[in-house]
């Protein structure tokens, strides 16, 4: 089992996450390459990975994993969401950094919290990935050019096995 | 040991009472609710059609209040299950 990067059980864990996402909306497919903020924190009898950057969605799971798989699969069904209403790739673009970078003072706050009592308790014997605190979040929305060469889906290709 | 829950119908009516002028959409994945010029994405659909209550987990409604700015104070008074009124409650 992995050591724990912390000397104690923290209730709240202050984390980046990094996703890239491809989404096709109307007339346009697009890549969503996202550096964002988020809590994992205990809800009751649950865990919860709850937004900071962005601020708009919490989801939760049995486990921190789980917490944390979810978040993902709900950030790419938000993105999908987006896309599904957006018009051109331009009011897609404005309404994903809209999502992304909203947040909330309560929640700005809870992240400071966070980050100072998961100072004090990290371990400096254990390799973890780090990133400093106060990095923005960062979201880069991308038209995908879709290559006439790339975009052969529906041409079969047969090898024989030797 | 469950955890603390919520009807969408209560909700509702904190809504009402605590974040003037917001508003629902229904869609494909999850039920959006703005408020402020701010958007909450995850709020559970339920049976999503028919007007149909069902209930949420209470830390989804709170961690909601706090994402978009809503009264803390307020949302307690509506709603008790969200925990009782903290100094820091706005």
């Amino acid at each position: 089992m992995a050591l724990s990067p912390f000397t104690l059980e923290l209730d709240s864990i202050p984390l980046f996450f990094r996703y890239r996402d491809v989404v096709f909306g109307r007339g346009f497919a697009a890549t969503i390459e996202t550096t964002g903020r988020a809590l994992c924190v205990r809800e009751d009898d649950e865990f919860v990975m709850a937004g900071v950057e962005p601020g708009g969605m919490a989801v939760g799971g049995a486990t921190r994993e789980e917490a944390q798989a979810a978040f993902r699969k709900t950030f790419t069904e938000a993105l999908f969401d987006i896309a599904a209403e957006a018009e051109t790739f331009q009011a897609f673009k404005a309404e994903v950094e809209r999502f992304v970078y909203q947040t909330a003072p309560a929640t700005i706050d809870e992240w400071r919290r966070s980050v100072a009592a998961s100072r004090l308790a990290v371990r400096d014997d254990v390799d973890v990935p780090r990133e400093r605190a106060d990095l923005p979040a960062r979201v880069v929305v991308s038209h995908l050019e879709l290559a006439p060469e790339q975009n052969r889906i529906s041409e079969p290709e047969l090898l024989v096995a030797a | 040991m469950g955890a603390t829950s919520l009807w969408w119908s209560d909700v509702k009516r904190m809504l009402d009472l605590c974040a003037g002028g917001w508003s629902e959409e229904l869609k494909t994945h999850h039920r959006w609710i703005r408020f402020g010029g701010a958007t909450w994405l995850k709020l559970p659909k339920g049976p999503g059609t028919g007007g149909r209550d069902y209930e949420m987990a209470a830390w989804q409604v709170r961690r909601m209040v706090e994402g978009l700015a809503i009264s803390m104070k307020c949302a307690k008074t509506q709603l008790p299950a969200l925990g009782p009124t903290k100094e820091t409650d706005s």
